[in-house]
């Protein structure tokens, strides 16, 4: 799921990072080729942003977990090479459009044009985009450095999207967790009590013992059946008349 | 004085008399299918037993009892027929005589629908008259007077005797005691016998 999201993630990125820059390349494509070459059809196929994307995702798919690490890194290397990459143009030249340069070799022209195009998301330094601008050769190395850099913020937003993921979840977890508990203890607590009235009831009869619970129960009777008396024995008659 | 309720059981059979006979009162209730409650409330009905015994003899009148027995006294009987034909009446003073009286209280148990078989217990009184006057009338026995009466109890349960071992009670028969006419008679028993 993190990796599913974490691509999503990266490729929403990309997307937007990519459509931004596009309208930047545009304007600024626009804005060259207007003067340049006055045809449209060059200035709008630079828009391969597509296959950049793709290509820039497949770039930075590995790259999320070790930019956590040389985010700095990357930092300092743009900066440094602007000022040697004019001199080394095929170091910067394989990188970025290996494949369509070869195609368009003859054509100088549409190779500084697509050149441009990449140099725009220079943005995310748009420090060393303004000087570059003014020599339009030299401006093929700075997009190339200018790549690098880009993935460097991209990986920087999938990593705390990862580590803001983790916490949230755990606090719904856990409001939830309270909710049920609250919800339980209403609906069982009063049982409980219920279960206690209960209770109270058998050590009340227990402890009133058998007299009071027997009686509603069981019924007891005695009648007594009258014998007749024995004939006395023994010296019946003492005394008659008046000695009596 | 011997009349209602001045007979006390509890003077003359013991408690443990009537512990157990309610213990045998149970185990013939169980015996008989009567069930485990049954046995549990009669093991536990001694005292209650005695109580209800108590309260069917306070309603007795044991001194008629006696007197009726006195008629099968040859020499009684020849007083109260002398009596009966001279039509006044004849005063004679018993002697020392002994007489036994059996009561048979009957036990009925019943509980959530079950009647146990009536359990049968025999109560026999044994009583010692000595110098009782007694006032004769056509048959009947009118007044008694002077005279003490040594009463003892025995509690039986078929063959078996409860323990007893108390001493007698002695009773006062009293100054006089006049019975409502025509009196007791003594004469009739015999009579219907015959």
């Amino acid at each position: 799921m993190r990796k599913r999201v974490g691509t999503m993630g990266l490729a929403l990125g990309a997307a937007l990072l990519a459509a931004q820059p596009l309208s930047a390349q545009d304007r600024t494509s626009t804005a060259n080729k207007a003067p340049a070459d006055g045809t449209a059809p060059p200035t709008q196929q630079p828009k391969i942003t597509p296959q950049q994307v793709i290509d820039f995702i497949n770039q930075i798919k590995p790259k999320p977990k070790p930019t956590v690490t040389p985010t700095p890194t990357p930092v300092p290397t743009p900066t440094p090479p602007p000022a040697p990459t004019p001199t080394a143009p095929p170091v910067g030249g394989p990188k970025p459009g290996p494949t369509p340069r070869p195609t368009a070799t003859a054509a100088p022209r549409p190779i500084p044009t697509r050149a441009p195009p990449l140099s725009p998301p220079t943005i995310a330094a748009p420090i060393p985009v303004t000087p570059s601008p003014a020599p339009v050769e030299a401006g093929d190395p700075p997009p190339i450095e200018v790549v690098t850099p880009e993935p460097g913020p991209v990986a920087a937003q999938v990593p705390p999207a990862e580590d803001n993921s983790p916490i949230w979840p755990w606090i719904v977890a856990g409001l939830a967790a309270l909710g049920l508990g609250e919800t339980a203890r209403r609906w069982f607590w009063p049982k409980a009590a219920l279960g206690c009235e209960i209770a109270v009831g058998p050590s009340a009869i227990t402890g009133a013992s058998s007299p009071t619970l027997t009686k509603p129960d069981t019924s007891f009777d005695i009648r007594i059946e009258l014998g007749e008396a024995s004939a006395p024995s023994g010296l019946a008659v003492l005394a008659k008349g008046d000695d009596a | 004085m011997i009349e209602p309720g001045h007979i006390e059981l509890a003077a003359l059979i013991p408690p443990e008399a009537f512990d157990e006979a309610a213990e045998r009162a149970g185990s013939e209730v169980a015996g008989a299918g009567g069930g485990r409650l049954q046995r549990a409330m009669t093991s536990v009905a001694g005292p209650r037993i005695a109580a209800a015994m108590q309260a069917k003899i306070n309603q007795l009148d044991l001194m008629l009892l006696f007197i009726q027995g006195w008629g099968k006294s040859p020499e009684i009987e020849a007083e109260a027929k002398a009596s009966e034909a001279a039509g006044e009446p004849r005063f004679v003073r018993l002697g020392k005589l002994e007489q036994d009286l059996d009561l048979y209280p009957i036990l009925g148990i019943s509980g959530f629908g079950i009647s146990a078989a009536p359990i049968q217990f025999t109560l026999t009184l044994k009583a010692e008259f000595e110098a009782v006057e007694v006032g004769m009338e056509k048959g009947y026995v009118v007044q008694i007077g002077g005279g003490l009466c040594r009463l003892a109890a025995v509690l039986k349960f078929g063959q078996a005797t409860f323990p007893s071992g108390l001493d007698p009670v002695e009773y006062q028969v009293g100054k006089g005691r006049k019975f409502e006419k025509p009196g007791v008679r003594l004469l009739a028993t015999k009579s219907a016998g015959s």
